[in-house]
C-alpha cells in the first residue's frame, strides 16, 4: 500500500471549530417561520385497555392547531425496524409509559403542552407484566397477543455434560445487568416541513436516514421519494436514534397541518419513552481444564426488551454470540430469550448486547483463574481467539484477529507492569486498591443473513475540490472527518480540498446506518470504489488536455501527472474549469458490499459475523471499605481498531467508551418499578461527572490491519465501552475479594457484599 | 433480458430459492419484478441493483444483479 | 395562558409589603436552583415570583459586634465556600458549601435558599446545626431570630411564614480549640444528593479528648438531626480508632432512614455510623492505638 498522508494522521475534525464555539446547528436549533409547537400524550398506564379518547376540549383550546390520533395515521400505524409492533399513536391498548396516544400541534410549546391536559383518555388498567421471566409463563398476562416471547435463540456445539465432568475447574453464577441510558446530550427532537407537492422534509437526529424515510413512508402510506430525512449533525445517539424518536410524530403534523412543525422532548420524557439498554439476567456455567483452557460454556440469558421488539431480537442474538468472550471455546450450551414486558423499550444501545454477557463471562475467567491459582492475564492469553480459529458457534475466524496484540500492549503498559506499586499506596488504610483486566471483541457489520451494504459518492467541484457523500451520519463520532481523510488519500489531494456529505437522503446515496462499528468500514470501502471511477472519469480528460496516452496519466500529491513526461502537469482544479468549460461535470459512485461468514446458523440473521474488532482494558480501582465506594483511578485502553485512520479519534471514543462503561459498572440504571420510571432525571440517573472520571485514561492503540478494510481499518465506536465495566469489577474483586454479580456495584451494593463476606 | 435476483432474510418467503434468474420483458420496472414475485411491502423494503439502492419505478436492464431485502439493523 | 408575574423589589420592606399583597400566590425566588425545578415540574404554580436578589439588606458575610458571623440569605454557597471568615471561625460551613452540588449550583444557589427550602439532606444544614446557628427572619410584624433546630419542622416544613423571608443566618464562632469536618456520601462526586451526611465540631484540647461535641446528620430523618447520643459518648472519653469505631456506632440511634431511590434504610443507618467514624478517623485526632 502506498505512503498514506492524511489517513493515519491526527487531523482535526471538520466539525471541531463550529462545535467548540456553539456556532453548529443541531435539528433541535432550526425554526422555520410560521411553525407551529408538537407534544406527545403519553400513556398514564404501563399497561392498559385504551376505552376512549376524547380531543375535542383540546381542540378547543386557543393556539392548539392540531390534535391527532391514531385515526389519522394515514398508512401502518406501527413502526419498528424489525417488526412495526410499536403504535404511532394508540388506538386501543398501551403497554409502557412511554406510549404515544395523541399528537398536538400549537402555536407555542406550552400552548401543546397545555392542550395535552385537555385531552380526555379512558383507561381499563391491565396486570403489569414487570418480571421477564415470569412473563415467559404461560400463566402471564400477555403484553402482545402473539405472546411474551419475541425471540429465542439456541445454539449448542460438542458436548457440555463431558467437559463439566472432566473439568478442574466449574463456575457457575447469575448476573444482572441495568437499564442503561443512552443519554445524549441532544433529546430526541427535530423538525419538519412540507411543500405544495407534499413533499415532506425532516431533520432530526437519526443513525440511518433512509430506513427512517422507509419508516415514515410506510407509516404515512406515501411513496419514499417525497420524503427526505436529514439525520446529520446528531447530538449523540449511541444507537439510541437507531429506531424512530419523533420522525413519524413531525411527518403527521406538517401532512395533516401544511405548517412545518418542531418537536424536542424534555429528558424526562425522554428518559420514559426513549429506547434503553436491554437489562439481562444471565446464568453461566463455564469449565476449565487445570492449564486454564476453557473446555465449556453454558449460558442462559434472559433479556427484557420491554412493550416493544425494536432491535431487541437481533440483540439478544448478538449476546449469545458474544456470550463465551474472545475465547476458544469448543463445547458451548447457549439459550437466549427476548421478552416483552411492561418495563419501558430497549433496543440498540453502543456494545449491542455484549456489554451484558462479557460482563459475565469475563467476572466468570476471573473466578477460574483465582481458583486455578493463575494469572489473569495469562488465561487470557491462553484462550485467546487466534485468526483461523473456531469461534463459539462453530465459525472460523477469517477476518483479521487482534486480541491477542491488545493484551501484549496491555502487559506491556506502565499501569499493568508497575501493578503492585500501584495497589500498595492506597489514599487511607481503609480504602484497598484492586487492578483488573478484561477483554471482548465485537461483531462489526450487520452479520450473516443481513446484506450490509454502501454506497458513497464523489464529485469534482467547479473551484477543484470535491465533494464526497456518504449517509451514514455524524452522531459525534467523528465519521465525517475519518471520510474527509479516507477520500483525500485515494483521490491523492489535501484534506482540506474535501468537503464531506452526510446523513441526509437528499444528498448522499445509501450507505447504511451508523451503527454496528460499520461506518468507517463501509463508507471507506465505498469510497474507494467511487474514487477509483472519479480517476477513471479524469483520466481521459487530463490525457486529452495533457496530449499523452489515457494509461500515461497518473495522480499524486494534488496533481495530475504525466508518467512519460513528468514536466506535463495539472491541478484537479485545471480539470474542473476544463470541464466547467465544456458544461460537463464529474460526479462518480461507489458500491459496496460486505464480505460474510461461511458459516451459515440455520433459522438465525445477524449472527455470526466475519468481522470483529478486539479490545483489552484495565482498570485500577480503590474501593472505601467503610462506604463502599468505588473510585476509577485510572484505566488503560488497548482497542484493535485494524488501521486507526484518525488515531486522536479512537483516543476520543476510547476515553469516552471507557466513561460509559465506567458508568453502566458502578452507577447507571432507569430503575423502572411496577411499570413506573422512578428515575426521571439525571438526579436520580446516576451518569458519572467530570469529577468521577478516572484522573488517566491511558489509550494504546494496537493496529491488525484487515485485509478488507479501507486502508486496513475495521471500526471501534462500540467495543472501547464493553470489557472497562467487567475490568472495573474484577478490579473490584483484586481490592476487598468481593465478586460483583449485578451492576451497577453502587457502594450499597458493594458494602453489602463486603459485609455478607464477613459475615461467611 | 435476464435479471439475477436475491432474497435476503424475510423476503425468501416469497420463492423457494434465495437465488434465481428472472426473464422479464424488455424495459421492464422494479416494480414489474416485485409484480411477479408477488411481493406485497412495497414501501418497507431495500432493493440495490448493481449495488445502487433503487426504488420501485426504476427501469431493470439486462443482467442486472437485484438484491432484495427487508430493512434491519444490528449492533 | 396564566400569566405569571414577577417582581424585583429594591428593599426588605418593598419584599414585605409585595409579599403581603400577594400572600400564599407568590413565590420568594433568589438562586432558583430548587424553584425553578418545581415550577418546571409544576409541583408549584405560583401567581408572582418575588426576586429578592436585589435586596441589599440580605447580601453580604461580616462578623457581628457580639462576635457572631452573619451571613446573609443571598450569599452563594460559592461566596460562602471562600469567605475567609467563615474558613476560619466556621471551616465545617466552608466545607459543606463546597460540596454542594456543582460549580454552576454554587454560584447560583444561596444559604437563605437551602435554609428555606428546608429539605432533610440540605448539605449546609447539618453544618449549621453543630454551629448552632441561629436564622434570622423578618415578616409584617418584625424580626425574629430562631435557633437552627426549632426551624425546620420536617421535610420541606419549616417555622417560615408565607410572608416571611429568611434574612440570614447567626453564626457563634468555633473557638480556636475546636475540630470540624463535614463529609458527605453521594451516588457520584458532583451534583449528587446526599444519601447520608455527617457534620462534626468539638472541643479538642488534647489529642482524642473531646468536649462540647455536636454531631449531625443529613437525609436520615424528615429533618436534619442532631445525634445526642453518640455526642455524649464520645465527650469526655479518650478516642483511639478503636473506640471510635464502637462509638461511633451509636450514630444511628438518632436516625430514622427511609429507603428511596438512592439507598436502603438499612445502608443508610450503617452509612451514618461509618462516615462519622471516618471523619474521626480522617481528621487525624483521634489518638493512634
Amino acid at each position: 500500500m502506498t505512503k498514506t498522508e492524511w489517513v493515519g494522521a491526527d487531523v482535526i475534525r471538520i466539525d471541531a471549530k463550529d462545535k467548540v464555539r456553539g456556532v453548529l446547528k443541531y435539528m433541535s436549533d432550526l425554526s422555520f417561520p410560521n411553525m407551529i409547537y408538537g407534544a406527545v400524550l403519553r400513556s398514564k398506564h404501563p399497561h392498559a385497555l385504551i376505552k376512549k379518547i376524547n380531543t375535542k376540549r383540546a381542540k378547543e383550546l386557543d393556539g392548539v392547531v392540531t390534535v391527532l390520533t391514531h385515526e389519522d395515521v394515514p398508512g401502518l400505524n406501527g413502526f419498528g425496524i424489525a417488526i412495526p409492533d410499536q403504535p404511532v399513536l394508540c388506538s386501543d391498548k398501551v403497554r409502557y409509559m412511554g406510549d404515544a396516544i395523541a399528537l398536538v400541534g400549537a402555536e407555542s410549546k406550552e400552548i401543546a403542552e397545555r392542550a395535552l391536559e385537555l385531552i380526555e383518555v379512558e383507561y381499563q388498567p391491565l396486570p403489569v407484566v414487570c418480571d421477564p421471566e415470569q412473563a415467559m409463563l404461560s400463566s402471564s398476562p400477555k403484553v402482545h397477543e402473539t405472546g411474551n416471547l419475541h425471540n429465542h435463540v439456541k445454539i449448542e456445539r460438542g458436548n457440555v455434560e463431558a467437559a463439566f465432568k472432566e473439568a478442574q475447574v466449574v463456575v457457575e453464577n447469575t448476573y444482572f445487568t441495568p437499564r442503561q441510558m443512552h443519554a445524549f446530550l441532544e433529546p430526541e427532537s427535530g423538525v419538519a416541513a412540507i411543500d405544495e407537492d407534499k413533499n415532506i422534509t425532516i431533520w432530526c437526529g437519526g443513525q440511518h436516514p433512509y430506513r427512517d424515510q422507509l419508516q415514515v413512508a410506510r407509516a404515512l402510506g406515501m411513496n419514499p421519494r417525497k420524503i427526505r430525512i436529514v439525520n446529520t449533525p446528531t447530538g449523540g445517539a449511541f444507537g439510541g436514534k437507531d429506531e424512530i424518536t419523533v420522525q413519524i410524530h413531525l411527518a403527521l403534523l406538517v401532512l395533516h397541518t401544511g405548517r412545518p412543525a418542531k418537536i424536542v422532548l424534555s429528558r424526562e420524557e425522554s428518559v420514559i419513552a426513549g429506547m434503553k439498554r436491554h437489562p439481562m439476567r444471565i446464568h453461566m456455567k463455564t469449565a476449565a481444564a487445570a492449564d486454564g483452557t476453557i473446555l465449556a460454556n453454558e449460558a442462559r440469558v434472559v433479556s427484557d426488551t420491554g412493550a416493544y421488539a425494536s432491535l431487541g431480537g437481533p440483540v439478544i442474538g448478538f449476546a449469545i454470540e458474544h456470550s463465551c468472550g474472545a475465547y476458544r471455546v469448543e463445547n458451548v450450551k447457549l439459550e437466549g430469550f427476548c421478552v416483552y414486558t411492561n418495563n419501558g423499550v430497549a433496543g440498540a444501545f453502543r456494545g449491542f448486547g455484549a456489554n451484558q454477557v462479557t460482563f459475565a463471562v469475563e467476572t466468570q475467567l476471573d473466578m477460574i483463574a483465582e481458583k486455578l491459582g493463575m494469572d489473569k492475564l495469562e488465561i487470557r492469553k491462553r484462550n485467546a481467539l487466534r485468526s483461523g480459529d473456531i469461534a463459539a458457534l462453530g465459525h472460523q475466524m477469517e477476518a483479521s484477529v487482534g486480541l491477542l496484540r491488545t493484551l501484549e500492549a496491555a502487559e506491556n503498559s506502565r499501569l499493568w507492569q508497575l501493578k503492585e506499586e500501584f495497589k500498595a499506596k492506597p489514599s487511607a488504610p481503609h480504602k484497598k486498591r484492586g487492578i483488573g483486566i478484561a477483554c471482548s471483541f465485537q461483531g462489526c457489520g450487520l452479520g450473516k443473513g443481513l446484506p450490509d451494504y454502501g454506497a458513497a459518492s464523489v464529485e469534482l467541484l467547479p473551484n477543484g475540490q470535491f465533494a464526497i457523500g456518504v449517509s451514514c451520519p455524524e452522531i459525534g463520532q467523528g465519521n465525517t472527518t475519518a471520510f474527509a481523510q479516507m477520500a483525500a488519500d485515494y483521490i491523492r489531494c489535501s484534506v482540506d480540498d474535501i468537503v464531506v456529505l452526510s446523513g441526509d437522503t437528499g444528498h448522499t446515496l445509501d450507505s447504511g446506518t451508523s451503527t454496528a462499528s460499520r461506518s468507517i468500514y463501509t463508507g471507506g470501502n465505498a469510497l474507494k470504489h467511487a474514487v477509483q471511477n472519479l480517476h477513471n472519469a479524469i483520466s481521459p480528460i487530463a490525457a486529452e488536455i495533457l496530449c499523452v496516452p489515457e494509461d500515461d496519466i497518473s495522480f499524486g500529491h494534488g496533481k495530475i501527472v504525466s508518467k512519460s513526461c513528468p514536466d506535463k502537469i495539472l491541478s484537479f482544479k485545471d480539470i474542473a474549469e476544463y470541464i466547467t468549460a465544456r458544461g460537463l461535470s464529474i460526479k462518480s459512485e461507489g458500491h459496496f458490499i460486505w464480505p460474510v461468514s461461511e458459516t451459515e446458523l440455520e433459522g438465525y440473521v445477524g449472527i455470526p459475523h466475519l468481522l470483529y474488532s478486539y479490545i483489552t482494558q484495565i482498570a485500577l480501582v480503590e474501593v472505601n471499605t467503610l462506604t463502599g465506594e468505588t473510585e476509577v483511578i485510572e484505566a488503560v485502553s488497548v482497542p484493535d481498531p485494524g488501521k486507526a485512520i484518525n488515531p486522536q479519534g479512537v483516543e476520543g471514543q476510547s476515553e469516552g467508551g471507557v466513561v460509559m462503561g465506567m458508568g453502566y459498572a458502578l452507577t447507571e440504571d432507569t430503575i423502572i418499578k411496577e411499570g413506573m420510571t422512578l428515575t426521571r432525571n439525571f438526579s436520580t440517573y446516576i451518569l458519572p461527572t467530570s469529577l468521577d472520571m478516572p484522573c488517566k485514561i491511558e489509550t494504546i492503540i494496537a493496529e491488525e490491519l484487515e485485509p478488507s478494510g479501507p486502508f486496513g481499518a475495521k471500526g471501534i465506536g462500540e467495543a472501547v465501552c464493553v470489557p472497562i465495566s467487567p475490568a472495573i469489577t474484577n478490579a473490584i474483586h483484586d481490592a476487598v475479594k468481593v465478586w460483583i454479580k449485578q451492576i451497577p456495584a453502587t457502594p450499597e451494593r458493594v458494602y453489602t457484599a463486603l459485609k455478607s463476606r464477613e459475615v461467611s | 433480458m435476464k435479471v439475477n435476483v436475491c432474497l435476503f432474510g424475510p423476503m425468501r418467503k416469497y420463492r423457494d430459492k434465495d437465488k434465481f434468474q428472472l426473464e422479464l420483458e424488455e424495459g421492464a420496472t422494479l416494480a414489474r419484478l416485485l409484480d411477479h414475485l408477488k411481493i406485497e411491502d412495497r414501501i418497507y423494503i431495500v432493493i440495490l441493483i448493481n449495488g445502487r439502492r433503487a426504488y420501485e419505478d426504476e427501469p431493470l436492464s439486462d443482467d442486472a444483479e437485484v438484491l432484495i431485502m427487508a430493512p434491519t439493523g444490528g449492533g | 395562558m396564566t400569566r405569571l408575574h414577577v417582581a424585583i423589589p429594591e428593599s426588605i420592606d418593598e419584599a414585605l409589603g409585595l409579599l403581603g399583597k400577594w400572600g400564599r400566590e407568590a413565590a420568594v425566588i433568589a438562586g432558583g436552583t430548587d424553584l425553578v425545578v418545581e415550577l418546571k415540574d409544576r409541583l408549584k404554580s405560583p401567581k408572582a415570583l418575588i426576586d429578592i436578589g436585589r435586596v441589599p439588606e440580605i447580601s453580604g458575610i461580616r462578623e457581628t459586634e457580639g462576635g457572631d458571623v452573619w451571613i446573609g440569605a443571598l450569599s452563594t454557597h460559592a461566596e460562602v465556600a471562600s469567605s475567609t471568615v467563615v474558613k476560619e471561625t466556621a471551616p465545617v460551613l466552608a466545607d459543606a458549601c463546597a460540596q454542594v452540588g456543582s460549580p454552576q449550583i454554587r454560584n447560583r444557589g444561596t444559604i437563605g435558599g437551602n435554609i428555606s427550602t428546608a429539605s432533610p439532606a440540605g448539605d449546609t444544614i447539618p453544618a449549621l446545626y453543630v454551629l448552632e446557628a441561629s436564622v434570622e427572619i423578618i415578616g409584617p410584624k418584625g424580626k425574629r431570630v430562631v435557633p437552627i433546630e426549632s426551624f425546620f419542622q420536617g421535610p420541606k416544613k419549616s417555622a417560615l411564614a408565607f410572608d416571611e423571608i429568611v434574612l440570614g443566618v447567626k453564626v457563634p464562632k468555633l473557638g480556636k480549640e475546636y475540630v470540624s469536618f463535614f463529609r458527605k456520601l453521594g451516588q457520584r462526586k458532583s451534583l449528587a444528593i446526599s444519601i447520608v451526611s455527617v457534620a462534626f465540631a468539638g472541643r479538642c484540647q488534647e489529642p482524642g479528648l473531646f468536649t462540647d461535641v455536636r454531631i449531625a446528620f443529613g437525609a436520615v430523618a424528615p429533618t436534619v438531626v442532631r445525634a445526642r447520643t453518640v455526642e455524649k459518648a464520645i465527650c469526655n472519653m479518650k478516642l483511639d480508632p478503636k473506640s471510635a469505631q464502637y462509638i461511633s456506632k451509636l450514630a444511628f440511634r438518632d436516625c430514622v432512614p427511609i429507603t428511596d431511590v438512592r439507598g436502603s434504610q438499612g445502608y443508610r443507618e450503617v452509612m451514618a455510623c461509618n462516615l462519622l467514624y471516618e471523619g474521626l478517623l480522617e481528621m487525624g485526632r483521634v489518638r493512634k492505638a
